[in-house]
């Protein structure tokens, strides 16, 4: 167990050298169409592309999500809130909203759900096109892989996570002014809540943390969809192995995102 | 005549196999038929030459488009047949309309299955596609599996007929085969990947 764990850590820089060189492909293919070797339609073709992923990872979740943050709300006002006014310690609730929920548990909550439906279906749909010769069929006739099968897909959950995040929060903001008559609390105190609760650096700091996640998801899923052997049976095998890679990765970079925000 | 594609001598291990390949270079306009048996390596040294596979040696490419005609599948299975025919050519600075892609569906009787999706569609019909995308691309080189396999004595003589334009028009055509039919049909310069082949050579000289 420890060789294995020894050959794990071994491998990181390797694997992060993959992934930065996917990136690179990655970029080197829109500058390839930017410069406009290729035809313009294919612009067309990309933006149709993303919003496939948009609406397989963003749109068909938003309401069980949207649903999710309306309990939510009910929970912060009924057993947030209204707990700790009983106990007279209402002004840990503006903390606790702010850095607890806003700040980490929101993103990382959000990710881990977008992640158990995205990753394995794209590592699945990538990995049954190499399975089938679609990749060799792009190679053999000068089409780009990045452009056609890595871009849309990180650009797509790129965009569900970023999306998905701001109707999460406007749902969650409105229950709460929907549930507070309930729990005797008045608009204008949740409005205080909300107002204080919110400052734009909190904002700056989600959203690199989504896009990183995001990155991270879409990523590693294409990148072991990609590398797979081309044997079907490979395919349940990758799918399992892209969540719990990108999962570990998930909660190593939450680790370092606390540690610099918190203890620099 | 320039050199369109080189590779040097290469020996290659692949599962439990070594398999030892010859340079080979390709001329614009040139016509090439690896020969060989079942398992002498044809296929792997085809894909590698298009760069589809591994090699040890480096691949020099001279050209700017390249085409293969598989021998098994080879279309995109979630794309309809025009749709296979129109996606490689966004990869391309060629202008062909949507009239020049009805053109060649006319032209090969594919119309009437532009709408369907490669599953629904037999080998025979499948390969047709191929060769319509390879028409339409205009590669300056093109790796075929089987050429002849599968289609009809029409169908065959349409192909011959576009091969022999192709490197007429300077560009270049390599295919492996173990039917020995195909070099007296198509006639090109040999290269040889070994594997008992005396006899196809004894047909050929006849």
């Amino acid at each position: 167990m420890i060789v294995q764990l020894g050959r794990t850590l071994l491998s990181l820089p390797e694997w992060l050298g993959r992934l930065i060189f996917l990136f690179l492909d990655m970029f080197s293919a829109f500058y390839v169409l930017l410069t406009g070797h290729y035809q313009w339609s294919l612009f067309g073709r990309l933006r149709k592309q993303i919003l496939l992923q948009v609406w397989y990872t963003g749109v068909q979740i938003t309401p069980l999500l949207s649903l999710i943050a309306v309990g939510l709300g009910w929970t912060l006002m009924g057993v947030g809130f209204g707990a700790l006014r009983t106990v007279g310690a209402e002004g840990l609730f503006v903390p606790i909203l702010q850095y607890g929920l806003i700040g980490e548990g929101l993103p990382l909550g959000l990710t881990l759900t977008l992640l158990a439906r995205s990753s394995t279906a794209v590592t699945a749909d990538v990995a049954s096109q190499v399975v089938n010769g679609d990749l060799d069929v792009m190679r053999a006739h000068g089409m780009s892989v990045p452009l056609l099968i890595t871009a849309p897909r990180i650009v797509g959950i790129l965009l569900s996570f970023l999306s998905v995040f701001g109707v999460f929060i406007g749902v969650l903001v409105g229950s709460t002014f929907l549930w507070a008559p309930l729990f005797d609390i008045s608009n204008t105190q949740i409005r205080q809540l909300w107002l204080s609760g919110f400052a734009l650096s909190d904002f700056r700091w989600i959203g690199i943390k989504l896009t990183t996640f995001a990155l991270l998801v879409g990523s590693i899923s294409c990148y072991k969809g990609l590398h797979i052997r081309r044997d079907i049976r490979e395919l349940p095998k990758a799918s399992s192995q892209a969540v719990i890679l990108t999962l570990s990765a998930i909660f190593f970079t939450d680790g370092v995102f606390l540690f610099i925000r918190w203890f620099t | 005549m320039s050199v369109l594609l080189h590779i040097a001598k290469q020996a290659i291990n692949i599962g439990n196999q070594r398999f030892s390949f010859p340079e080979v270079t390709i001329e614009n306009g040139e016509l090439v038929g690896l020969i060989g048996q079942s398992g002498s390596g044809k296929s792997i040294l085809l894909r590698q030459l298009a760069g589809l596979m591994e090699t040890t040696t480096t691949l020099q490419f001279h050209g700017e488009r390249q085409s293969f005609i598989f021998g098994r599948g080879g279309l995109f299975q979630h794309q309809t047949v025009r749709e296979n025919l129109s996606l490689p050519t966004l990869f391309t600075k060629l202008s062909i309309s949507k009239y020049d892609i009805d053109d060649i569906l006319t032209k090969w009787n594919l119309h009437n299955i532009q709408h369907h999706f490669p599953p629904q569609l037999n080998p025979q019909a499948t390969k047709v596609v191929q060769i319509a995308r390879s028409i339409l691309l205009q590669p300056d080189i093109v790796f075929i599996e089987k050429p002849l396999a599968g289609l009809s004595i029409h169908q065959a003589e349409h192909f011959i007929r576009w091969v022999e334009q192709h490197t007429q028009a300077g560009r270049s055509v390599v295919y492996s085969e173990e039917n020995r039919r195909t070099f007296r049909t198509l006639s090109p310069r040999l290269i040889d990947l070994g594997g008992g082949h005396d006899n196809l050579r004894t047909v050929m000289h006849r």
